[in-house]
């Protein structure tokens, strides 16, 4: 590809490290890699560090309606400054969802989201995969470099690092000014995540997913956790039907954790939700499916019914004798 | 004597009238029902369960007083009738040697009656039973009391009448012991008397009778009305409008019970026909569990509804009404007849269209739209695929009159399953061929039914009334009691349906099938599915299934046959009221009690239900589907 | 408030593999159902015209088999509902660009669509609606409040934190699950919204799309796990034995 274009955000302080890892993959694939930042801090000296060896140019892109942008005002601002038929590339978060596909379309580029792989070739065609159907299917789509693209990029993203480039990259500051923009951002708030404990600090996890989020089921999840003096998390679907406290949602939209054991029951194991798992927890992973995505990740597999295993479990854990035993050495 | 012997007849009359007609006016209003067919069954019906008492003596502490006062007080209403009527003037007792013997019957009568209030009352204040409702307890002391006080003042009156010896009340009787008493005393006194109990006997009797249609004792002129009325085939439920047909149904505004004036004509005569005994809530597994529900409660709550016109709210919770498994304990129990199982349908109708139902009866309904299934499964992951017995479903090479109908629990639960396979391995071996339906994972829908979505139901049963004609069969053999009951009591133009245990009983018979002789020694125990033994009918065939293997220890346990403790049902699948223990955990104590080795059922929910109540329990004791068990003990 | 509802149509999947013919998705082997997160669209406009009046409009692009979510849409209490035939597997630009023009000739307060599709799970036509539309956007909504400016909105980023924005109306939001409690819709009800009519309309001639699928196929199995297998009583002793080594329980 002659150019692409990675959209990276300010985070706290610094430029999102996923974004920066987006733009370490861009440089094995393009000529020119030009990292657009939203900055809105006054001193430039930390992205301009950062992203070197990362692009041949950066763009530091400023302006009050660049604070929490929406597709409109991040549209308009790239629209004046970009060339026609760009090649944009950016990290799948919630930013990517709230303005990736208003700006494609004022831009006039095709956009294909959370993509996991991206190969080139030599015909000017680029073949971008997804997945599809929960997961289950990848779908393999194809664009010409010749129209442009705006592409996310998905957390699972498996790609090959490019090589660091010597030179510092050019630094091009933009002050934007977006007028009367419709949407504005008001506050950030933490969400209510007042629970009686905080998953964070637990090192022992029973996760519980769509397929063990009946009220028995959960009450028995609650005995193991005891049983093993761990706690109980879920994933989203589980909140959503009301089963257990935003506090227990592990993911990317919930609470991030990196317990020691993370023993998941019924639970398919989405990205959404492995994203929450960090650290290298031991993953025991409980599921009647043998296909469940869970089984690529986990350490250790058991095709099961959830409640049938937990019962079982709860007696061995409760089992005094063997935890003696276990103690000594083999 | 004449002035209250007028006055306070009339008066009586028109404040029983009025209260009459009041209650009729309630009934006038109500929906409507179809109770006029199969006369002569009703009839049947009436004569043994209405006059023959049958019910009363199931539980003989309380039934046989009741016999006691019951077929005395028949005996007795002409005798009655002439007292009440004596003071009008012109009106005088017959003459003739047989009203006099009559008339000494019915100081036994009375006297009969007399010892029956006491035994009742005796029950009610030193035995305490927790059927009866405490609050309750100082109106069932005073209605023995005035039925006591109305026997008594009818022998003093009796005793004091006449005091020559040519009237000599028989000894023994209420009223020879008055005669008694007042053997001494003059003439005129006894007449003074005498009449002071007509007065107060007449006082008695038309203040009884106002109460009567303004208490539980209204039970005493509607109770046989509700017996003939009542429902005659088991297992059934009400359509969704009686006189409607199901499109006409369709394009009603609203469907289900929503407030008084939907209940039925016979629902409302229910609620006249409460007599209290509480005998419903004393059977029921959700009041021994302690959910929210009481059968007594709601139908006393009914009453005081129908009382007071039937214009107030409705005062059931959704957690009642969802508390109720259909197992029909209560049905069964009750003396008068009284009908539940339909009138929590019929809620259930109205809550479901209105939205308010459990989530996870929501999601098991959208299922079975989607997937014929309650359990999200795909139809193409149903048993018999994956087992060996795939073979055998019909095809163009594989064709039989009989057909198996494994319905959604068998063909997806993992434990139930075994049923599945058992089935097929005995019809095997018995050398009955049959097929299994192609569409094996769908279900009946006797569930969706009795949670209230009927249109799902009917969808349901017409797609498998269909493919069920497809393969032309001429028997349906079925493993699980719910399925047995919708094609009996559902559905309508299906060939004949029948339980494995009735196919087996009849092969046991017919064929000579022959069984291994059990020589462990356990202890096995029946556990009475509700639709196979209540609902059904079907107790034998099991208990035959189980004579004839020879040397098998087979014990009884409390609470079987129709007495049985429902495990739970589908119902525990879906929704968990909120409740004190689990009834399968309650069910298997009770099995555990007899100290059996294994208890057999012949219904996969009673299966897992028993199976999970086990584990929990940390009992070792087997729990076995009798095909299972069959299958094990079939001679090669 | 005047709503406009997108919703879609998809395959019902359930727990079976996914069937690939000729490297695409057989999606006619399977029931369809109304797609997850339209489930909440729908309850959330309910929500809204009960609390402020209105009328809600369903929109649906697809085939024939997709009208059932207008059935249930309309069953549940939208007043219109309009059917724009298409093929289901539509490229999302051209979806939008379809649901825009009939949007565009409407007096509309809100349209509401789903955060994703459960099939191709792009999370796209929302945010193209909108821009089309030239109307602000927001995605991953999680709570919507009227107000005199407009809507508040809250939505759901990463870790958990909510963002709060004041929306001037018209606008495009796509609401995530979990925002509401779906009521459910009784069969009858279906039934009887069969006899209320759905507007089918041609969609308009939209260009085409640059983006070519060029196969759907089955990933890799990788199964990184090792698998325990036999009897679950000793699976579960073994699993609680590594509990306490790998998990610091005493």
């Amino acid at each position: 590809m002659n150019q692409v274009f990675v959209l990276l955000r300010q985070v706290q302080h610094d430029i999102d490290e996923l974004g920066l890892s987006l733009l370490a993959f861009a440089t094995g694939i393009a000529d020119e890699v030009v990292a657009v930042v939203l900055w809105h801090d006054d001193r430039l000296e930390c992205p301009v560090a950062r992203l070197r060896g990362y692009c041949h140019e950066a763009w530091i892109m400023r302006g009050e309606g660049l604070f929490h942008p929406d597709a409109l005002a991040l549209g308009a601002a790239l629209s004046g400054v970009v060339p026609p038929h760009p090649v944009f590339l950016m990290h799948h978060d919630s930013l990517a969802m709230d303005t990736g596909p208003g700006v494609s379309v004022i831009l006039d580029v095709p956009f294909v989201s959370n993509i996991v792989s991206l190969e080139s070739d030599s015909d000017r065609k680029t073949r971008l995969v997804k997945k599809e159907y929960g997961g289950q299917v990848d779908a393999v789509y194809e664009v010409s470099q010749s129209l442009g693209c705006f592409i996310t990029v998905s957390g699972a993203f498996q790609g090959s690092v490019g090589k660091v480039l010597a030179q510092a990259p050019r630094v091009v500051e933009k002050v934007v000014r977006v007028v009367n923009s419709r949407r504005c951002w008001l506050r950030n708030e933490q969400a209510d995540l007042s629970g009686d404990v905080d998953l964070a600090k637990v090192e022992r996890l029973l996760a519980v997913g769509r397929g063990m989020q009946e009220p028995e089921q959960i009450a028995l999840a609650e005995e193991t956790a005891l049983a093993m003096a761990g706690a109980v998390c879920c994933s989203r679907p589980v909140v959503d039907a009301g089963r257990l406290g935003k506090a227990r949602q592990v993911g990317i939209s919930g609470t991030s954790v990196s317990p020691k054991i993370y023993l998941a029951c019924g639970l398919s194991g989405s990205f959404q939700h492995m994203a929450g798992l960090r650290g290298a927890p031991f993953i025991i992973a409980v599921n009647k499916n043998p296909r469940a995505p869970i089984f690529e990740r986990a350490d250790i597999g058991v095709v099961a019914d959830g409640a049938e295993f937990l019962r079982e479990l709860i007696s061995a854990l409760n089992d005094k004798s063997a935890a003696v035993s276990s103690k000594q050495p083999s | 004597m004449w002035v209250p012997g007028i006055f306070i007849p009339i008066i009586g009359t028109i404040l029983f009238g009025r209260l009459l007609l009041r209650r009729w006016s309630v009934l006038r209003k109500a929906a409507p029902d179809k109770r006029f067919d199969q006369l002569r069954s009703r009839l049947r019906h009436l004569w043994s369960l209405g006059f023959l008492q049958q019910r009363q003596t199931h539980y003989p502490g309380t039934g046989i007083p009741h016999l006691c006062i019951f077929f005395p007080f028949l005996l007795s209403l002409p005798h009655l009738a002439v007292l009440v009527l004596q003071g009008i003037p012109g009106v005088s007792e017959p003459q003739g040697r047989a009203w006099v013997f009559y008339s000494h019957l019915c100081d036994v009568a009375a006297t009969v009656i007399f010892l029956g209030c006491l035994a009742a009352l005796a029950y009610r204040v030193w035995l305490r039973p927790t059927r009866f409702n405490a609050a309750r307890q100082p109106l069932g002391v005073l209605i023995l009391a005035i039925v006591s006080g109305l026997v008594w003042s009818d022998a003093i009156f009796r005793a004091t009448r006449f005091t020559d010896v040519t009237h000599l009340c028989w000894p023994f009787t209420l009223a020879g012991v008055v005669q008694l008493l007042f053997s001494g005393a003059a003439q005129p006194v006894q007449a003074t008397v005498g009449s002071v109990a007509w007065l107060l006997h007449e006082l008695l009797f038309f203040g009884f009778l106002c109460i009567v249609p303004c208490s539980k004792q209204f039970h005493e002129i509607t109770g046989l009305a509700n017996i003939f009325y009542a429902r005659l085939e088991q297992g059934t439920i009400k359509p969704l409008r009686h006189g409607l047909t199901e499109q006409q149904a369709e394009e009603l505004n609203e469907v289900g019970i929503r407030r008084f004036a939907d209940f039925t004509w016979k629902h409302v005569l229910d609620f006249y026909s409460c007599a209290d005994c509480g005998r419903c809530t004393d059977q029921c597994p959700a009041v021994a569990v302690g959910r929210a529900l009481s059968p007594r409660e709601f139908t006393y709550a009914g009453q005081r509804l129908a009382f007071e016109g039937g214009d107030s709210a409705l005062p059931y919770s959704s957690e009642e009404i969802w508390s109720c498994t259909t197992c029909g304990a209560c049905e069964q129990e009750c003396p008068v007849a009284i009908e539940y199982i339909e009138k929590f349908v019929d809620l259930r109708r109205a809550m479901v269209e209105d939205g308010e139902l459990p989530a996870a009866v929501s999601r098991a309904f959208e299922s079975l739209e989607q997937h014929g299934n309650p359990w999200g499964r795909a139809a193409s992951a149903a048993w018999p695929r994956g087992s060996a017995h795939v073979n055998k479903i019909a095809s163009a090479s594989a064709q039989s009159p009989v057909l198996f109908f494994p319905d959604s629990f068998i063909a997806f639960g993992d434990r139930a399953r075994a049923v599945g396979d058992a089935v097929c391995e005995l019809l095997t071996r018995t050398g009955k061929s049959f097929v299994i339906l192609p569409q094996s994972g769908r279900d009946s829908g006797h569930e969706a039914r009795r949670f209230g979505e009927e249109f799902l139901f009917m969808k349901l049963r017409d797609l498998n009334t269909q493919a069920i004609h497809d393969t032309g069969a001429q028997l349906i053999v079925t493993a699980d009691p719910h399925t047995l009951n919708a094609f009996r009591h559902d559905y309508a133009g299906l060939p004949p349906s029948a339980h494995i245990t009735e196919i087996l009983a009849e092969a046991i018979v017919s064929r000579g099938i022959e069984f291994k002789p059990d020589h462990s020694g356990k202890l096995h125990v029946f556990h009475d599915p509700c639709y196979l033994g209540r609902h059904n009918g079907i107790y034998e065939a099991p208990r035959s299934i189980l004579r004839s293997i020879p040397g098998l220890k087979f014990g009884q346990m409390r609470k079987q046959c129709d007495r049985s403790f429902c495990c739970g049902g589908p119902l525990s699948f879906f929704h968990q009221p909120k409740e004190n223990v689990r009834m399968a955990d309650m069910r298997i104590q009770q099995v555990l009690e007899t100290h059996a080795d294994v208890v057999v059922t012949a219904c996969p929910w009673c299966l897992v239900n028993l199976t999970e109540a086990a584990k929990s329990a940390g009992s070792s004791i087997e729990v076995i589907d009798i095909t299972e068990l069959a299958l094990r003990q079939l001679r090669d | 408030m005047e709503i406009v509802c997108c919703i879609k149509s998809v395959p019902n999947i359930a727990d079976e593999e996914v069937q690939i013919v000729h490297q695409k998705v057989s999606v006619g082997t399977y029931p369809r159902c109304l797609n997850e997160c339209d489930r909440y669209v729908l309850e959330e406009a309910l929500r809204l015209t009960e609390l402020h009046g209105g009328s809600i409009t369903a929109l649906t692009f697809g085939d024939t088999e997709s009208e059932d979510v207008l059935r249930r849409a309309l069953a549940l209490g939208a007043t219109e509902a309009v059917m724009l035939n298409g093929p289901l597997e539509e490229e999302p630009r051209r979806v939008a660009a379809a649901l825009a023009a009939v949007i565009r000739r409407r007096h509309f307060d809100l349209v509401l669509t789903g955060a994703q599709s459960s099939d191709r799970q792009g999370a796209e036509v929302g945010g193209m609606l909108a821009a089309m539309l030239g109307v602000p956007f927001a995605s991953l909504v999680v709570a919507v409040e009227r107000k005199e400016y407009g809507v508040l909105v809250h939505r759901e980023i990463e870790g958990g934190e909510l963002e709060a924005y004041e929306v001037e109306l018209p606008a495009v939001l796509s609401l995530q699950t979990g925002i509401n409690t779906p009521r459910y819709v009784s069969m009858r009800g279906i039934r009887k919204a069969a006899t209320k009519t759905i507007t089918a309309v041609t969609p308009e001639a939209v260009p085409d799309v640059a983006v070519r699928l060029v196969e759907h196929r089955h990933p890799p199995t990788v199964v990184g796990a090792k698998m325990l297998c036999g009897d679950l009583k000793a699976i579960a002793v073994e699993v609680a034995s590594m509990i306490r080594e790998r998990g610091g329980l005493q």
